[in-house]
């Protein structure tokens, strides 16, 4: 029988789930995630975002209970704010309503790094091609959200664009495939280029200025569950204007980039570190510096098949 | 009114009789590691697994191994960071006393295994303070985020200073010199406690409270506190503490001798009563009448009983109960009342509910 997903519900009964004590329970690979909203905005990017991913029925085991809901005060007369709740904490301020959208994939990123430490969490995007994958650590404005949202939409499978998720005790990566946060110029750069796929109203003035959501593809959202190793790791910097360059870089150099960008690496102690020298001895590791998508995506293809 | 939760899935139970998980469903499971987490259990609930042998769904299983991997690197951590405030201090002739946590991690005593730590709380003799706040600074220790108030409140009337952070590890280190605030109607007297003290089985420099008095401060560490965001975790660890020692009348009769020294018999008394309502904590006859001179009136004693039902319970929605609120309020005023004359409570909470952040 054909699972059901979220983009088969009725509207109403979307709404009832997402009030309800259970939430709506979203199956995103092997964990479920239990969603609690009763905002008006963020049913619909729900129901946009979440389409192709599968409903799961409240008699299975919740990894994650996550919240957005209108934020109490006086204020909400006035500037009607959101807040995040992840399971009875609150870990940020409360921020615009128009933000309710990125507000829960940011909390969503959050609640992920700071409970799943069965797995080493990096700050990277990851895709996936031929059984290997590639990681793309940086810091936010590198470029890794617009590089993994072309390379999704090129014949790589999208793991993920925030996180990457080392299984320590396989040395696996676990895909975890959400909506993708373009942000600034990304935003209608991909508006352009994949005219074809889905993406929410631009959120403006958020934290990171502009942002919107892009729905990940249904066919990453169907193969979630299946891993792959790590095969290439690439730190992308886009520059404006700049040629395609790519060079080598040292493994040290690497390891140091992506112990940096690790949410729980520094929890983990000895198991993160091996884990970490792991993913590091098994993969081929350059630099990027690209302004042009048309012209690095083909790079990136000719180095995972060197 | 609030359902209550079904008694299998009950995290006090679950501790108890750890056997129980061997039933759970999975949604029973997700009803149990949601009130483990706020409870800050989730640890001591992956040790248990693992003791009793017990096949966790996979999915559970998952989260278990999570927390369980966070237990190897906070050892590690905790003896890191003790042997850095001893370097700082003992070259100054500032004797270290580690308390609650860091005392049962530095003992290797049984309470330790599975207990998460946010912070390393330590006692130096008072006379020693403005040296031990200079020399951890120079170590890199700052107190940061405590306005002028705060430190001004913590110096005149607290039992610690304000909490300090390390710079560039980030790690919390709670200096105290004495177990409850100057403010306070009953005093533990420090000095006695220093001349009690032990050295630590896993670290020789440092000093730990002798057993009884590890038992008494953990008592009025829970007893005298207003915010029990971890009262759950904190009555599992004296359940454990006094764990066979039923047939010990000697450590008996030096806590309650000691709290008659110290006047917190009152807290030996709410310990002694909650530690056996919720675990069932064996203890000598002798001791549970003596224990009895310390009772409240009856009526005071049954809204206690009320009152720390609920709140002795994980902060959870999933655990709360008719009256969880008000039970936890209460005792938030009371904490403080405890602390504090009158006189000084009332402005304090006056600022404490007008501040604006």
């Amino acid at each position: 029988m054909h699972a059901r997903t979220i983009g088969d519900l009725p509207p109403a009964q979307l709404a009832s789930l997402l009030a309800s004590r259970q939430g709506l329970r979203i199956g995103i690979g092997p964990f479920t995630v239990a969603v609690h909203a009763t905002h008006p905005t963020l049913l619909g990017a729900v129901r946009l975002m979440y389409a192709h991913h599968p409903l799961v029925g409240d008699d299975q085991f919740a990894d994650l209970h996550v919240g957005v809901a209108g934020a109490p005060g006086l204020r909400r007369w006035l500037r009607p704010q959101v807040q995040f709740q992840r399971d009875n904490e609150i870990p940020f301020l409360p921020l615009p309503a128009n933000q309710a959208a990125p507000l829960l994939e940011w909390g969503l990123n959050y609640a992920v790094a700071n409970s799943l430490h069965s797995y080493l969490i990096l700050h990277a995007a990851v895709v996936e091609r031929s059984g290997r994958c590639l990681v793309l650590p940086g810091q936010p404005g590198a470029g890794k959200s617009t590089l993994c949202a072309a390379l999704c939409h090129a014949g790589w499978r999208l793991f993920s664009d925030e996180l990457c998720m080392l299984d320590w005790k396989t040395g696996q990566i676990q895909p975890l495939p959400r909506p993708i946060s373009l942000k600034n110029e990304s935003v209608p750069l991909m508006q352009r280029r994949l005219s074809d796929s889905t993406m929410t109203e631009v959120a403006r003035d958020t934290q990171k200025g502009d942002v919107a959501l892009l729905r990940p593809p249904k066919m990453a959202v169907a193969l979630a569950d299946v891993t792959a190793p790590p095969a290439l790791v690439v730190h992308p910097q886009y520059r404006r204007g700049a040629p395609t360059q790519i060079a080598p870089m040292a493994k040290g150099e690497s390891l140091m980039g992506l112990a940096g960008q690790a949410f729980n690496y520094h929890l983990l102690g000895s198991l993160g570190f091996t884990a970490l020298s792991g993913l590091v001895e098994t993969s081929a590791h350059y630099s990027l510096e690209y302004s042009e998508l048309d012209d690095a995506l083909p790079r990136l293809e000719q180095l995972l098949d060197q | 009114m609030r359902r209550a939760t079904p008694k299998a899935q009950d995290l006090a139970n679950i501790l108890r009789n750890p056997t129980s998980l061997g039933d759970l469903s999975e949604p029973a499971w997700e009803t149990v590691l949601r009130q483990a987490i706020a409870a800050n259990l989730q640890c001591v609930l992956a040790l248990l697994v693992q003791q009793h042998g017990i096949a966790a769904p996979p999915r559970v299983q998952r989260h278990l191994t999570g927390a369980s991997a966070l237990l190897e690197r906070q050892a590690r951590s905790i003896r890191w960071e003790l042997e850095q405030v001893l370097g700082a201090l003992e070259p100054m002739g500032v004797p270290v006393m580690a308390l609650k946590g860091a005392a049962y991690a530095a003992q290797g005593h049984p309470v330790a295994a599975g207990r998460l730590l946010s912070d390393i709380d330590i006692l130096v003799p008072e006379q020693h303070l403005d040296t031990t706040e200079k020399r951890l600074a120079i170590a890199g220790w700052m107190s940061t985020q405590v306005n002028a108030y705060d430190q001004r409140y913590y110096r005149r009337w607290m039992h610690e200073l304000p909490p300090l952070t390390h710079v560039k590890r980030h790690s919390q280190l709670d200096v105290h010199h004495r177990l409850l605030p100057r403010t306070c109607k009953a005093s533990p007297d420090a000095e006695g406690l220093w001349q009690r003290a032990e050295r630590a089985a896993e670290l020789p420099e440092l000093w730990i409270p002798c057993r009884s008095d590890l038992i008494l401060h953990s008592i009025i560490h829970l007893f005298y506190e207003g915010e029990l965001h971890n009262g759950l975790r904190d009555l599992y660890d004296l359940h454990r503490l006094l764990l066979d020692k039923a047939k010990d009348e000697q450590l008996w009769q030096a806590l309650l001798d000691r709290a008659e020294d110290w006047g917190v018999g009152r807290a030996l008394y709410y310990a002694v009563a909650n530690v056996r309502r919720v675990f069932d904590t064996a203890m000598p006859d002798s001791a549970l009448a003596a224990v009895r001179q310390f009772a409240p009136h009856s009526v005071a004693d049954a809204w206690m009983e009320f009152c720390y039902t609920r709140a002795l319970a994980p902060v959870h929605p999933l655990a709360d109960r008719h009256g969880t609120r008000s039970a936890r309020r209460f005792l938030y005023v009371r904490g403080h009342w405890l602390r504090m004359p009158l006189h000084l409570l009332a402005p304090h909470l006056m600022y404490k509910a007008l501040r604006p952040d």
